[in-house]
């Protein structure tokens, strides 16, 4: 009777023990990175770099040891400041620009975004929060976003290589000192592919892969 | 045969515990009502699964010790606007735009939308699934002046990512057709609730209610019922933002639906098998087998 039973009952579930599979699965991530500039220009005029390594941005990112990346979207630049009470022009505009560095000697400057205006007659001291900046430039943005997707595909190599992200400050009216912090948001949205075990009792789809995606 | 019970068990809640990891992964880069849209489905589905698989038979003697003790593995079934959700646009990205996006059953190809001087947004795909089974162990046990109790109950450790699993149901069943001389079916009335945590990612609460009938014919019995079952699930996770991590939870409220069911079951000494389809804003089917004494 136990025999029977047990006979019955593995036959009764078996259609439920659809074997595992592993299937291509997509995922998207959000990379935020954001770059911090202080100014004290007694003329009203500041230009400051800051560095983007390939190292910190890929160490940053976390993907699966599988993982190929598909797609890369630099989705918005954002600005947020802090004024220092030494500060005397009630605004300023923000010009930034993607440097790309050729070799030791030669960088090649695209223009991301163009005369962001921006308010500083708020209370010293203080974030005032982020805004989007939408004078956004087609070539600098492209550039980044081919940069940032050069250094994707090559994800598992951390070394060498880095880009500047520059930024030019105007005092409104000219020639007003400007003193304060200047933070560049930019946010990129990130896709890939890797490989993950799935249930066929999910009746999921999806291509069948090798856990080594060749890149 | 108890290691296999226990086994059977296992492996059905480990089935879908596998993709558990990938709704987190998933759900953690949605917020606000884009969250919400990406994963009522899910809610939609456990719910109904949930409250379905309960009655097998109308039949409770007036009085008599009896225990029936079942598997049963309720199957929701993924309709195709089940796929799809109206997502917007988040952040500072320009201009904003709501697209159609895959939902966590939808596709795996994500959406995307363009905005100026060359930025674009991309959304998230899904996990590509047709039906989202679950499976759990029942237990009645009867009867009193024709009431009999119903209870479903799992409690075990996962791994560290979602520490613990439970499922606690209680109901109770009462006949009605005692009541009436020469009723050709049985009648029963019944209520049922029940929770389900899967570590600090999900809670879910059902209630069902309804009337159940059936008919014995032999070693076949065909049952059928009327009821309304509702179901609240809540979900919380970590924001996937390197820079800005926050702490999302919302409620996914599928609210009372009627719900009909019918099916058929074979008993064979003890031994029971049944498959019932449920019809409801989510359908479901139900399988299951255990035995009765």
């Amino acid at each position: 009777m136990r025999k029977y039973l047990f006979f019955v009952l593995i036959l009764t579930l078996m259609p439920l023990f659809l074997h595992c599979s592993k299937v291509l699965k997509t995922e998207t991530k959000t990379y935020d990175e954001t770059f911090r500039y202080t100014l004290d220009a007694a003329d009203g005029i500041a230009v400051r770099v800051a560095t983007l390594s390939k190292a910190e941005f890929l160490s940053r990112l976390r993907l699966p040891d599988n993982a190929r990346i598909t797609r890369v979207e630099i989705q918005s630049l954002s600005a947020n400041v802090k004024v220092n009470p030494a500060n005397r022009a009630p605004k300023a505009l923000a010009t930034g620009y993607f440097v790309e560095l050729m070799d030791s000697e030669h960088e090649y400057e695209h223009k991301m975004f163009e005369k962001k205006e921006i308010s500083l007659s708020s209370t010293s001291g203080v974030w005032v929060g982020w805004v989007p900046i939408n004078t956004l430039v087609g070539e600098g943005i492209g550039m980044l976003k081919a940069k940032l997707a050069k250094w994707l595909a090559e994800y598992q190599d951390y070394t060498g290589e880095a880009a500047e992200i520059m930024v030019v400050l105007q005092s409104l009216p000219n020639n007003t000192r400007l003193v304060m912090d200047f933070d560049l948001k930019i946010q990129a949205s990130i896709q890939f592919e890797y490989c993950a075990t799935t249930s066929k009792l999910l009746g999921t789809g999806g291509l069948e892969c090798e856990d080594n995606i060749v890149q | 045969m108890k290691n296999l019970g226990v086994f059977l068990i296992c492996s059905f809640i480990y089935l879908g515990i596998t993709q558990a990891q990938d709704l987190n992964h998933l759900a953690s880069t949605y917020e606000g009502d884009n969250g919400r849209g990406y994963m009522q489905p899910l809610g939609d589905c456990f719910g109904a699964a949930l409250n379905s698989g309960l009655n097998q038979t109308a039949g409770i003697s007036p009085s008599g010790l009896h225990l029936r003790i079942g598997l049963h593995m309720m199957t929701a079934l993924v309709a195709e606007d089940q796929k799809i959700f109206m997502a917007k646009t988040q952040g500072d990205f320009y201009p904003e735009q709501t697209v159609e996006a895959p939902t966590v059953f939808g596709s795996t190809e994500g959406a995307s939308a363009v905005g100026i001087a060359g930025t674009g947004y991309l959304f998230p795909g899904g996990l590509d699934v047709q039906r989202l089974p679950i499976a759990v162990p029942q237990v009645i046990l009867g009867s009193l002046f024709g009431t009999e109790v119903l209870f479903r109950f799992i409690q075990m450790d996962l791994d560290e990512n979602f520490k613990e699993l439970s499922l606690t149901g209680y109901g109770v069943r009462h006949s009605i057709s005692q009541y009436f001389d020469h009723c050709p079916v049985d009648i029963t009335a019944s209520i049922f609730m029940q929770k389900f945590n899967v570590g600090d990612i999900v809670q879910a609460d059902a209630l069902y209610y309804g009337l159940q009938a059936s008919r014995r014919f032999g070693i076949v019995t065909l049952y059928g019922g009327l009821g309304a079952g509702s179901s609240n699930t809540t979900i919380e996770y970590e924001l996937d933002s390197e820079t800005n991590p926050q702490s999302i939870s919302f409620d996914l409220d599928s609210g009372a639906a009627l719900r009909i069911n019918a099916g058929l079951q074979f008993k064979f000494g003890p031994l029971f098998i049944h498959a019932d389809y449920n019809l409801g804003p989510q359908n479901v089917l139900a399988l299951g087998c255990g035995f009765a004494y």
